[in-house]
């Protein structure tokens, strides 16, 4: 295959992926210039379907790296393209995500809120919620799940949700979220991590706020970190060469104070906790193992940076 | 995208599938004028299923796995050169190796961009660099 087809497809997956909207600004940048070169150099060999596609993608970069001429010029070709006028959901979205990024946020809420019967269009009115230059999300929360009653077989806004009781620390309610998505599609390897993830979250918020050393709390912490433990082990299990999992129980047994003190208790005959540290040492070894198999040392060190984010 | 070579295959295939066809009809119009009954002669025979192997080769060479480039440039060669494995866990290697998965979706939560706060860090970054 070409070259220009590689770069084609990767574009392609890009776009359909949407994976560029946690780009960091270099890398939409860095993309952004490569789709420009690449349209002006193979715009006219490519099919009306991968042309309008690579459209939207550049609309999306464009405007994300602050190019707002060129971004109103990819929107005014789809435009062109599939009409005004047309009773399309995604031309409102993008229309709508223009007028917001230039500051017309009254237009673009105009936009979305003339059909909120329309699914895309409905999940883009529950956006404005969000307060700008704020850390306060109840109001956006309260959106989300106003429309979650409405929609509640809609996994994107749960994983939308989930995240945003994450963000404000509620790592109980985010599990749920990320639950309801694994009760529609149980293979999902990455929610597996994102509830192990929280668990653990709730682990280290839990073990902080610890005043005493009672052994009923400490069984508690251990069912957390036992829940955590379980739900990374789904995600190898499912996909046995996903990093982050594999770093994730790997964090869990060198929690080297917390293992002490069940130790205390594992000698004080507490069968679970023999052999939770019993099977900790094998994963210990294991997890240590595959992550020497699978990542590069930058790719650790970015694994456990967005960890502690 | 086809690739070159699976087209020249192709064409060649069919040109001698073309060929040997017509050359069996105008054998079958010669035996018919001079009333004389033959079998089809070898080499008409040979071009048929040359130009059938060649069509199958370029058949095979259609389906070969392409490399693939990494959302950061890097080309990625396919583990397998032809068909992908059906396991799960073997099929979202390809794709989780370029940096995404097939549940991306969940992750980037693009109808949920926040278009404003995304602008914003851009442009703090612009002006860290300008530093």
């Amino acid at each position: 295959m070409s070259d220009t087809s590689i770069a084609l497809n990767n574009f392609l997956l890009l776009g359909s992926s949407g994976a560029f909207a946690n780009f960091e600004p270099e890398q939409l940048l860095s993309n952004h210039d490569k789709l420009e070169q690449f349209l002006l150099s193979n715009g006219d060999s490519l099919s009306t379907l991968e042309l309008y596609s690579l459209y939207e993608l550049q609309f999306y970069l464009a405007l994300l790296t602050k190019h707002d001429i060129e971004a109103k010029a990819m929107l005014d070709r789809l435009v062109d393209q599939f009409g005004a006028n047309a009773k399309s959901q995604r031309l409102k979205l993008l229309q709508s995500i223009y007028l917001e990024a230039i500051g017309k946020r009254d237009e673009a809420l105009a936009l979305v809120n003339k059909s909120p019967n329309e699914l895309k269009l409905a999940r883009r009115l529950v956006t404005f919620g969000r307060k700008a230059d704020s850390n306060d999300n109840e109001d956006y929360i309260s959106t989300l799940t106003y429309y979650l009653d409405l929609q509640p077989t809609d996994l994107v806004t749960w994983s939308e949700l989930g995240h945003e009781y994450s963000k404000i620390g509620h790592y109980d309610k985010a599990i749920y979220c990320f639950k309801e998505i694994l009760l529609q599609d149980a293979l999902i390897y990455p929610i597996f991590y994102k509830v192990g993830l929280n668990y653990y979250y709730n682990f280290l918020q839990e073990e902080k706020n610890l005043k005493t050393e009672r052994k009923d709390k400490l069984l508690e912490l251990l069912n957390i970190l036992i829940n955590s433990r379980n739900n990374y082990l789904r995600a190898v299990e499912i996909f046995d060469d996903y990093t982050k999992a594999w770093v994730g129980i790997y964090i869990i047994t060198q929690l080297g104070s917390f293992n002490d003190k069940l130790k205390k208790l594992g000698d004080g005959g507490i069968k679970e906790v023999k052999e939770y540290l019993e099977y900790n040492e094998k994963l210990s070894k294991l997890s240590d193992k595959r992550i020497q198999e699978l990542a590069q040392p930058e790719e650790y060190a970015k694994i456990l940076n967005d960890i502690k984010k | 995208m086809a690739k070159s070579s699976t087209l020249v295959t192709y064409f060649v295939g069919l040109l001698l599938l073309v060929h040997s066809g017509y050359s069996s009809y105008e054998f079958h119009k010669l035996s018919a004028i001079t009333h004389q009954s033959s079998h089809l002669p070898i080499d008409i025979l040979v071009e048929t299923l040359v130009g059938i192997i060649v069509i199958v080769i370029g058949g095979f060479n259609s389906i070969e796995n392409s490399s693939v480039l990494t959302f950061d440039g890097r080309e990625i060669q396919p583990d397998y050169k032809y068909l992908k494995p059906i396991e799960m866990k073997d099929s979202v290697k390809l794709i989780e190796r370029i940096g995404t998965s097939d549940y991306e979706e969940l992750e980037s939560r693009l109808p949920f961009i926040d278009i404003v706060g995304k602008r914003k860090k851009y442009d703090e970054w612009v002006k860290s660099h300008q530093d």
